[in-house]
């Protein structure tokens, strides 16, 4: 017993409450539905959307439209990764130039990188290479960011103690540098991978020819309403997987 | 006794370090500072804030670099650091919080490209010695502020150097801790036998610790006077309420209290350069 067994209750009634809570939202939207104050065009029926799913995972369309939206997820994700850590690192190891790309970087994160999407189709074209780009650019400020403030916020004193236990320059950047600033990088490599779902999905739904993205905005132009509920909920479990990977595989890390 | 009449291992000859603060003035931290010290020997370094006592530490161990003067150790110039020969232990522990204990102690060891086997059994010999060999796989967060510092003292023995230099090292930790590990460190010197130089604004740990204690004016830092304490080591607790001790005490508070209220007065006027620690 002890604190264990109270830190276990204690989560069990959080857990107890968030499931309460869940319930109450399925519960309103039954009963809305039954009465019949809401139009079914606008909110189906619970049952009619769970309906849809048999239909959805026979449809090879679907399939087809999940592969997309997750080939583009890897893509912006890699692209994101790469060049956020890149340029996280050259900025961030030469101090004059992490003085002056820090308040950019921070600048870019309060910008509403959706408006730049319309030049990412011009330059892509409505297919999948346009997605990848732009959650690629969405995803890439936050982990460059962090990796400059990371790397170049790194405290002098470890340094030092490093020069005078003897450390070469390669065993200070890799025992030292990187282990100190790893869990800031971390952080900002799962908030860019968040946002390059949501730059992929943002770029399906504003305008292209496939993935989960586009099936939401075509089956809600077509009132095809219990369909557009279906996506929506595929799309919110594909982000919870996501997240899951990324959050495990953080976890991985920080205790190697 | 160790052989304090031997040659000097560490001779800093007319040291200086000038440097420019941020809005463009030269700031005289250290002035012509001339050091020996000799093997076995303990010295400690004291004087007002801002005197340069810290630095001339880093400068000794190869740290930072002087601007004009010399450091020669057993001979050789010191262009760096040499963690074969000399070992820090800094004010504000800077343990590695990514690794455990005996990780932290044994990471000098590492770098020096000795094998897993041999650096952990030194790192637990001196985990051992400071008395800390049950923590070994705790993290430093885990650790009160004396223990980590211990912690620290141990990382800079299993390096083995023959010279320890020893930035304020008890510096924020309270009254009665210091003083435990004060004594505690007397008793591991003693067995070590390492050469010491040690910065401290206390007047008691300096009297109680040293064979020679360097007063330093207010800056820029120079030497004022060396003093001598007579008092054959290892130094015993009740040392530290003889007569002897009281008023070797008295005459560091002093000797030092002109110069720390020149330096107060310097810093309430303005004149006292960008108030970073020396």
């Amino acid at each position: 017993m002890g604190t264990a067994g109270v830190a276990r209750r204690e989560r069990l009634t959080v857990v107890a409450i968030q499931l309460g809570l869940a319930a109450v939202v399925v519960a309103i939207w039954v009963y809305q539905t039954r009465v019949g104050r809401v139009s079914p065009i606008l909110l189906p029926r619970p049952e009619r959307v769970l309906q849809e799913f048999p239909e959805l995972l026979r449809d090879p369309v679907f399939w087809n439209s999940l592969r997309v939206t997750a080939l583009e997820l890897v893509g912006a994700f890699a692209l994101a990764a790469i060049s956020g850590l890149l340029v996280g690192v050259v900025v961030g190891r030469w101090a004059p130039a992490a003085r002056v790309a820090t308040p950019l970087l921070a600048w870019a994160q309060t910008v509403p990188i959706i408006l730049f999407y319309p030049i990412c189709i011009l330059l892509f074209g409505i297919g999948p290479m346009s997605k990848v780009a732009f959650g690629g650019f969405y995803g890439f400020f936050p982990i460059a960011a962090n990796t400059v403030l990371a790397l170049s916020t790194v405290p002098a004193r470890y340094l030092s103690a490093a020069a005078a236990l003897g450390a070469s320059r390669r065993q200070t950047v890799t025992r030292v540098l990187i282990p100190a600033a790893r869990p800031l990088i971390l952080s900002g490599v799962r908030l860019g991978a968040a946002l390059c779902l949501i730059g992929v999905l943002a770029g399906e739904l504003l305008g292209s020819t496939d993935g989960l993205g586009y099936r939401i905005a075509s089956s809600s132009g077509s009132f095809r309403t219990p369909e557009l509920y279906a996506y929506i909920t595929v799309a919110l479990v594909l982000v919870a997987i996501f997240n899951l990977a990324i959050t495990r595989a953080d976890d991985r890390n920080a205790q190697a | 006794m160790a052989e304090t009449t031997s040659a000097a291992t560490l001779t800093a000859t007319d040291v200086t370090m000038a440097y420019q603060t941020q809005r463009g003035h030269t700031v005289l931290a250290l002035d012509r500072v001339s050091l020996d010290v000799r093997r076995g020997e303990f010295v400690s370094l004291i004087g007002p804030s801002g005197c340069g006592k810290s630095t001339l530490l880093y400068i000794l161990g190869g740290l930072r670099r002087q601007s004009s003067g010399e450091i020669v150790l057993d001979g050789q110039r010191v262009t760096g650091p040499t963690p074969r020969k000399v070992g820090f232990v800094f004010q504000d522990y800077t343990l590695f919080p990514w690794r455990t204990i005996i990780s932290n102690v044994e990471v000098g060891l590492e770098f020096r490209g000795i094998g897993k086997r041999e650096r952990r059994e030194r790192a637990e010999h001196n985990l051992d010695l400071v008395g800390l060999g049950a923590f070994a796989n705790a993290y430093p967060s885990e650790l009160s502020g004396g223990m980590q510092q211990r912690v620290a003292i141990a990382r800079a023995l299993s390096m083995d150097p023959e010279i320890l230099l020893m930035d304020e090292p008890f510096g924020a930790l309270d009254e009665q801790t210091r003083t435990v590990l004060g004594e505690e460190l007397a008793r591991i010197l003693e067995k070590t036998g390492k050469t010491i130089v040690f910065v401290t604004h206390s007047l008691s740990e300096a009297v109680f610790l040293s064979d020679r204690v360097v007063v330093m004016s207010a800056r820029p830092g120079r030497i004022k006077e060396i003093l001598t304490v007579d008092e054959p080591r290892p130094r015993q607790p009740d040392f530290s309420t003889s007569r002897s001790f009281t008023d070797l005490r008295n005459g560091l508070f002093e000797l030092l209290h002109e110069e720390v209220r020149a330096a107060t007065l310097a810093e309430m006027s303005g004149a006292g350069g960008d108030g970073r620690r020396g």
